[in-house]
């Protein structure tokens, strides 16, 4: 069977998946109020006084960014990360796993959102916020969904 | 077994699946760990507030006693630089308190304006159903001090920010009110018109 490893491109993972996982966290971790768990957490491994030393050398460019930036597009960036990464993992291989693991993304973050809107899961629903993930899912799509095709009939990358 | 069997399993051997299971697991926990964090401790029913400016710090308006928290839904100093939301860390009150009780406190006073012993106040509305409620009630209590709306408008660099300015004579009073995760955050800067001579 063909290792998973050779299939991932470090080059992609790189570009597509771990800068913007880094970019929607940093804006978790230096703009957005330190009520979050995250902050819990990083508290527990020791991290928060250079965390805290961070937030106050980078929160004046907060003024300058839009509110969109600060509370959505984090969201919106994982999405991304996590479709591109699926959507690369996946690519060659028949379109029904590729579809499912693609369409994770998406479906966990707005189906987050949507628990915040029912009052299941902590946070505030904003629509703004499942607005970004759409955009950014569809960015997705269409830079990686192609040309190993979600829609193509068959693709065969699994061998034995 | 037939070759559709074959395939279902051949499917489900992929490695590639354990690898989308943890990444789909990671996804989680960051979904999660980008939730408030539950509160240790239940927020006051009042409001307590802490302020500083003109060089005192002080209990204003016969209000409940100071509060260095600033933080009231965590329980515990903030470790801050400032907090995102309309209001900055520069704003020196910090509130906590419930909708319904938002309005006791340094409101029911007269603001203390061109006294020289408080210049901002910033309240926090934990669960608070919306900004523009908040802002309605704040705007209501300072009318009927005889304030007046200069200003009202959208702050587009705030979640669902609103910035409303009120005056009466030589006083203005600057609201800036913001979504900040569950709780509304209000500001209120308070400056004195009245020219110095």
């Amino acid at each position: 069977m063909r290792s998973t490893t050779r299939q991932v491109d470090p080059t992609f993972c790189a570009t597509h998946v771990a800068t913007p996982l880094l970019g929607g966290g940093l804006v978790y971790l230096v703009f957005r109020s330190p009520d979050l768990l995250v902050f819990r957490w990083i508290e527990a491994l020791g991290g928060l006084p250079a965390l805290l030393g961070l937030r106050a050398m980078l929160e004046p460019t907060s003024q300058a960014l839009p509110s969109w930036v600060l509370y959505s597009l984090p969201d919106g960036l994982w999405v991304y990360a996590f479709m591109s990464f699926m959507l690369h993992l996946w690519r060659g291989a028949r379109p029904g796993p590729r579809r499912f693991w693609a369409a994770m993304g998406p479906a966990l973050g707005m189906g987050w959102e949507a628990g915040q809107w029912l009052g299941l899961t902590p946070g505030t629903f904003d629509v703004m916020d499942v607005a970004l993930m759409a955009v950014m899912a569809c960015i997705a799509l269409l830079l990686h969904g192609t040309p190993e095709g979600l829609g193509s009939g068959h693709a065969q990358t699994v061998e034995p | 077994m037939s070759a559709r069997d074959r395939d279902r399993s051949r499917v489900f051997a992929d490695p590639r699946n354990a690898v989308s299971l943890l990444a789909m697991g990671v996804f989680v926990v960051m979904l999660v760990g980008t939730s408030k964090s539950p509160s240790p401790t239940p927020p006051s029913p009042g409001v307590t507030f802490s302020t500083s400016g003109g060089g005192a710090e002080q209990n204003a308006g016969g209000a409940p006693s100071p509060s260095a928290s600033g933080q009231g839904s965590v329980g515990r100093p903030a470790p801050a630089p400032p907090l995102d939301g309309g209001a900055r860390a520069s704003d020196a009150g910090v509130a906590v308190g419930r909708t319904p009780t938002l309005l006791r406190g340094p409101l029911a006073e007269a603001l203390p304006i061109g006294t020289g012993e408080l210049d901002a106040l910033r309240f926090r509305h934990e669960g608070a159903a919306g900004v523009r409620e908040v802002e309605a009630q704040y705007v209501a209590t300072l009318m009927s001090r005889g304030y007046a709306v200069t200003t009202r408008k959208a702050d587009p660099k705030r979640k669902e920010g609103r910035v409303v300015q009120l005056s009466r004579s030589g006083e203005q009073v600057v609201l800036r009110l913001a979504r900040e995760e569950t709780a509304v955050v209000v500001s209120l800067r308070l400056q004195s018109t009245a020219k110095a001579d």
